[in-house]
């Protein structure tokens, strides 16, 4: 009889060691969730009431600001977009550029495991970390106070979407981390990256919507639909969420698209990972 | 039969417009073999082309018969290696450390349970196994670093500078455990070093690597090189000069921004013991000022210009 023991597994034990890698300093990380956390219930809501969320009962009022959130004002979803595209790129280039810096790829690589192991593993350990912290403040948030406020089909739906504009994030953090390689100016140009990207897509907006919706932070949104066919979920029509102007017969084809370049990124991110690794000298 | 297990053909390095490498062309055979060369000589961005940490700017490298880019994995399947200045996940411990590196080696779990502690045991480090590995001291590295190269008796042993920063016990214990992994040729070793007494009668053949360039070094040329008679100390017993002075082995004694430079009679190994005796840890290298190296190698590389 053949065990196959998990314990044993080469690589799962590698990814394990990433994870704990990236909870080192989880305090760091958990106030960030947190800040999201509460950015999730003022952003945009209150104002469509017109109350502060402070000066009322937060059990009662805080399912109906979430829904009018969701239905009415797409700030919710860009405000999201914008918190983690400044934050996540500082955590995820410290990580990365701080290991290259300090060349614990190249001892790691010493060891028997392949470069495209070693890149996977570093940006499953990260997006996974993101995603199970997110996922359980949603969790957390809907036990404690969000009575009513999701349907249960909303959990894996939810943490679809932000691990994929997660893993978005990522793959461009790894791409300019492996390429800048310090931890400063890697984590300066992300987050120039990540502005220019967005503020692109704003321009690109009253132009060509397709170009628009293939941006990072529409995609995400672009998302919302695509789960909408499968799981026939309670969404908000997209036209809601995505504005007046969008071409319905687009959106699989958007969507499609968007995952396309996520997969491309991926791609060039592995190519830069493993031809431009190397540990330059001063001379 | 065929010996040969390193091959390069005009391997050349080049970072900007500066080559490191210079088209080196060696072929290094099983064995116990030695690099020695001046800092700056290029040794470890050789050592890290061999390991496939660094993609050759011009030539060929292969270990094993494979290319040392392309089939870097399957070179490190059966080779042991440290570099200079490991850098390792700052948040397990060196117990978890070397657990993992037997996983990845797929070493039986059985196995692991026994030669964790033993490992540790033999480089003093077995008190310090639960310490993450993060508040080590460089010293403590390195030698994690050498146990974790020897994890899996390989057939190849790859070491980058493995004695320097350790202090004199332990850089004997050090260089012991690799004698004796030789001697049964149950493995081979190519291994760089400042210290040209730590290797001799131990190497079967030494490589000098000076400004990118590398040769064999004929049996003349090291007993020149050992006749050096300097050694470098870094002490913390600021008495220790005065100490030295009175003993009949040293001839002289002076600073430098890096510690104490001894001129000294007899054996490398005499000396050694007699520093041992005051400050048991102290660091301690053979010392060569560069016109020294110059002298031995400006001969030996001569007429064989790399175009750049």
């Amino acid at each position: 009889m053949k065990v196959i023991r998990l314990s044993n597994n080469r690589l799962l034990n590698l990814l394990w060691m990433e994870i704990k890698e990236s909870f080192r300093y989880p305090v760091f990380e958990i106030i960030i969730c947190v800040l999201l956390f509460f950015l999730f219930l003022t952003a945009g809501g209150a104002s469509n009431i017109g109350l502060s969320i402070n000066s009322i009962n937060l059990f009662t009022l805080l399912p109906y600001i979430y829904r009018s959130v969701v239905f009415y004002d797409k700030r919710y979803l860009l405000n999201i977009f914008l918190f983690e595209a400044l934050i996540i790129p500082v955590i995820v280039n410290y990580r990365l550029a701080q290991a290259i810096e300090k060349k614990e790829v190249e001892t790691l690589l010493l060891l028997p495991i392949k470069r495209a192991e070693l890149f996977f593993i570093k940006i499953l350990s990260i997006f996974l970390v993101f995603t199970i912290i997110n996922s359980t403040l949603y969790i957390l948030w809907r036990n404690l106070l969000m009575q009513n406020a999701f349907w249960y089909s909303d959990y894996p739906s939810m943490i679809i979407i932000i691990a994929y504009q997660t893993l978005q994030i990522t793959i461009v953090s790894i791409l300019i981390s492996t390429v800048v390689k310090r931890f400063v100016p890697a984590t300066i140009v992300s987050l120039l990256a990540f502005q220019a990207i967005y503020y692109l897509s704003e321009i690109f907006r009253n132009t060509y919507n397709p170009i628009f919706y293939l941006m990072p932070p529409q995609s995400s949104n672009l998302l919302f639909t695509f789960l909408g066919y499968f799981g026939d979920l309670p969404y908000p029509h997209f036209d809601q969420i995505l504005g007046n102007n969008f071409d319905y017969s687009l959106s699989t084809t958007l969507i499609f698209g968007s995952i396309t370049i996520l997969i491309l990124a991926v791609i060039s991110g592995y190519y830069v990972f493993t031809k431009k690794l190397e540990f330059e000298k001063e001379q | 039969m065929n010996n040969t297990v390193i091959t390069c053909k005009n391997l050349k390095k080049r970072f900007n417009d500066t080559y490191v490498l210079k088209g080196i062309n060696l072929k290094i055979d099983k064995g116990f073999n030695a690099v020695i060369g001046p800092n700056g000589a290029g040794k470890s961005v050789f050592f890290r082309i061999l390991l496939g940490g660094l993609y050759p700017s011009q030539g060929e490298a292969r270990f094993f018969g494979y290319d040392c880019w392309s089939e870097s994995y399957k070179i490190r399947e059966k080779l042991g290696a440290m570099i200079e200045d490991p850098s390792y996940p700052g948040s397990i411990s060196c117990e978890d450390y070397l657990s993992l590196i037997f996983k990845l080696r797929n070493i039986p779990r059985s196995g692991t349970f026994h030669e964790v502690p033993r490992l540790l045991k033999l480089v003093d480090l077995y008190d310090e196994k639960s310490k993450v590995i993060n508040k080590f001291s460089s010293g403590m590295k390195k030698k994690l670093a050498f146990i974790a190269a020897i994890i899996g008796e390989p057939e190849f042993l790859l070491l980058d500078e493995p004695l320097a920063n350790l202090d004199v016990i332990m850089r004997e214990k050090v260089k012991g455990i690799i004698k004796d992994y030789c001697r049964d040729n149950r493995s081979s070793v190519l291994m760089s070093t400042h210290v040209i007494s730590d290797i001799n009668n131990i190497a079967d053949k030494y490589i000098i690597m000076h400004e990118g360039e590398a040769d064999f070094l004929d049996d003349l040329k090291i007993k020149r090189l050992l006749r050096s008679n300097k050694l470098r100390i870094v002490s913390v017993n600021v008495s220790l000069m005065n100490i030295l002075l009175e003993s009949d082995k040293v001839v002289a004694v002076q600073k430098d921004n890096n510690g104490l430079i001894v001129e000294y009679k007899g054996s490398f190994d005499d000396i050694v013991n007699l520093i041992s005796g005051f400050d048991a840890g102290a660091f301690v290298e053979e010392f060569f000022d560069d016109k020294f190296i110059l002298s031995l190698v400006s001969n030996l590389f001569e007429g064989d210009q790399v175009k750049q």
